[in-house]
């Protein structure tokens, strides 16, 4: 996971077919599909076609569990190569899916991320500079 | 480690560091060699992890990746795979 907060997108792979090789030798299924997750986030820029399936097939299936620690994250680099493929409505869905499931758990950890995928898809929607500090500026009460 | 973990993905990161390091103050490595089969964690392989993880989101990369290197070598001299796969 630090390599895909650095965004080493190489090493992050590496060590992502690691955990998919030794969990499906071993049939640990939810590393497996924890591996998949990062398999597809490290492809998000020389890849986002196939980022964007791996990522959407893992997602599925840690849907399945109550562990909603990951989500968020996965949903913000499934939308960045949505983004990337340039679509915009489907990018718009994970952003929106990653945003309330961070409202309703307070798992924050992936916001300024999340937020820099959101301001670039409101651009895309053909929002301005104030349509993004409207959307990302600090809202009345937030005392974060 | 529970305290550090919530800090962490609730984005309070300095806080994290901080249990991490009392966490690692009451962790001895040969009384807490079980942690696995009580908890599900592998203490000594989390400790690191935590920091690592609230390191690396604090922008201290060279920190991250010294512990990073733990991580990978405490991972897997132990006999785990769920733990091994965890760490990659």
């Amino acid at each position: 996971m630090r390599c895909l907060v650095e965004r080493d997108f190489e090493r992050a792979g590496g060590l992502a077919d690691l955990a998919v090789a030794v969990a499906t030798e071993h049939g640990v299924g939810i590393w497996a599909t924890a591996g998949q997750l990062s398999q597809g986030a490290a492809l998000v820029i020389s890849d986002p076609g196939r980022a964007a399936a791996l990522i959407g097939a893992a997602i599925v299936k840690l849907d399945a569990i109550p562990w909603p620690l990951y989500h968020p994250t996965f949903l913000c680099f499934q939308a960045e190569a949505l983004s990337r493929l340039g679509r915009v409505a489907e990018t718009r869905e994970k952003v929106d899916r990653a945003l309330a499931m961070i409202a309703s758990t307070g798992l924050v950890w992936w916001d300024a991320e999340l937020h820099r995928i959101r301001a670039a898809l409101i651009r895309a929607e053909g929002g301005g500079d104030a349509a993004v500090r409207e959307a990302l500026g600090p809202r009345r009460g937030d005392s974060r | 480690m529970i305290f550090a973990n919530l800090y962490n993905y609730t984005g309070k990161f300095a806080a994290s560091a901080q249990s991490v390091a009392e966490a690692a103050r009451h962790y001895q490595a040969d009384s807490h060699h079980g942690s696995f089969e009580l908890s599900g964690l592998d203490l000594g392989i989390h400790l690191p992890m935590a920091r690592m993880t609230a390191l690396s989101l604090s922008g201290d990369h060279s920190g991250a990746d010294r512990d990073m290197n733990e991580i990978l070598r405490l991972a897997e001299e132990q006999p785990q795979v769920g733990v091994l796969c965890w760490a990659f």
